[in-house]
């Protein structure tokens, strides 16, 4: 007999996957939102919320699921009068705890219960210098609450990562917000793909990078390992066969929206139940819908399979049922940036 | 001398192997089958000496392997800062 430490990352994933466990979840509290983002993907909607029990439900369901790394996002989260009590729970019942927010309602007391209740992170939406971010957040002095958010969140040693969508209005900021992260020695993440809103609306996409913008961000080399998601990969397509056209979204990977409905991911609108009535087991393991959803692969996006570009896609699921309808259609989104990537090699 | 786990850390037991996220640093880190059987233990503050009479109960195990094992698993998990030592 001997205890052994054994090489985690791989066994872990193998073991997420071979049981298709929620293995990284992010739970929508709120969608109400004190700013009014241009690019937010939310509709507004009076829908009720889940109360801090029925939360407390959902959080025992997913610990005994095999959730381990859960994220607690909006809407602005800090809007939730319990949203401490809410991560206090959440850390009890042992998760890996990260929080996403605009920032702008974080007080000293917020920051200093944070660091007591141990996150991981906080992940801070700032979009460049005050006049881009309060041009995004259509609020005024927006900049100035969010920078004194992570001023207090650094005083009390609390992770903080900085996020922020790369759109035409603070294209120019990007090397500004490298320097201001690095300066405060906090990480950051940029996005230059914008869903769709969640009804389908594409009008917020002419706030996307132009072609030659994109193309810019894509070779800065330096860059290139902070750009969130599908494409972070995406220089090496000389080095890959046709890659997967679909992604983790409902294999280890879970949304939840504020009324309990659990989705693959919270960017693929294809709701599997609800956990205010139905247990996680019946929706994740046994409902057909999920099962059908695991069983779609790249050879069922019959019009990709002829593309060109399919190397270098990163195709989202969740945006091409956005804007086609289809979980297998053809995502313009996809394209755009699969030709930019294309041409870049 | 009373063991438990830190503060800082965020874990999962699956297919009765323990992963363990360090918080403070994001590594994660995970135990065998028996390693998780300890793990688990020092949910609530455990001596070492009660940890070897739990293994000595569950495995087939000579007393002073288990003790001398327990010694170098709770000084790995130490060294990862994923449990706390609190002196009687």
């Amino acid at each position: 007999m001997k205890y052994k430490m054994i090489s985690p990352s791989n066994s872990l994933t193998e073991a997420a996957y071979k049981n298709n466990l929620p293995l990284y979840t992010v739970f929508e509290l709120t969608h109400r939102c004190n700013l009014k983002c241009l690019h937010c993907y939310l509709i507004k909607q009076n829908k009720s919320e889940l109360n801090t029990k029925e939360v407390k439900t959902i959080l025992d369901k997913l610990a005994r699921a095999g959730c381990l790394y859960l994220c607690f996002t909006g809407g602005e989260i800090f809007l939730r009068k319990d949203l401490l009590e809410l991560c206090a729970y959440a850390r009890k019942l042992n998760f890996d705890l990260r929080l996403f927010s605009n920032g702008t309602l974080i007080t000293k007391e917020h920051a200093k219960m944070l660091s007591e209740i141990g996150l991981s992170a906080v992940e801070i939406s700032l979009y460049g210098r005050k006049k881009s971010h309060e041009q995004i957040t259509a609020k005024n002095n927006s900049f100035k609450k969010t920078l004194v958010a992570l001023k207090l969140l650094k005083k009390y040693k609390v992770p903080v990562r900085i996020k922020a969508p790369l759109l035409n209005i603070n294209f120019n900021d990007y090397k500004w917000l490298i320097k201001f992260a690095k300066k405060n020695k906090f990480e950051y993440r940029l996005d230059p793909v914008l869903a769709p809103q969640n009804n389908g609306d594409c009008t917020i996409q002419r706030f996307q990078l132009s072609a030659e913008k994109l193309k810019t961000i894509y070779t800065d080399k330096k860059l290139n390992k902070y750009l969130i998601n599908q494409y972070e990969v995406s220089t090496d397509v000389s080095l890959q066969d046709v890659p997967d056209l679909f992604c983790n979204a409902g294999k280890v990977f879970a949304g939840i929206s504020p009324q309990g409905i659990v989705y693959p991911c919270l960017q693929l609108l294809y709701p599997l139940g609800n956990l205010k009535n139905q247990s996680f087991r019946n929706i994740w393991h046994k409902s057909k819908k999920a099962k059908r959803l695991r069983k779609y692969s790249t050879k069922d996006c019959k019009e990709c399979l002829k593309c060109s570009n399919i190397k270098a896609c990163r195709r989202c699921p969740g945006i091409a049922l956005l804007e086609t309808g289809k979980i297998t259609g053809k995502s313009k989104t996809a394209c755009k940036i699969a030709e930019i990537q294309s041409k870049i090699q | 001398m009373l063991i438990s786990h830190s503060k800082n850390i965020a874990w999962r037991v699956i297919d009765g192997k323990a992963y363990i996220v360090n918080t403070g640093t994001s590594c994660l880190h995970s135990l065998d089958e028996v390693g998780a059987f300890i793990w688990q233990k020092l949910h609530k503050k455990c001596s070492a000496a009660k940890l070897v009479d739990l293994l000595l109960k569950e495995y087939d195990v000579e007393k002073t392997v288990a003790a001398d094992d327990v010694t170098g698993f709770i000084s790995e998990l130490k060294e990862k800062g994923l449990i706390e030592i609190q002196n009687d």
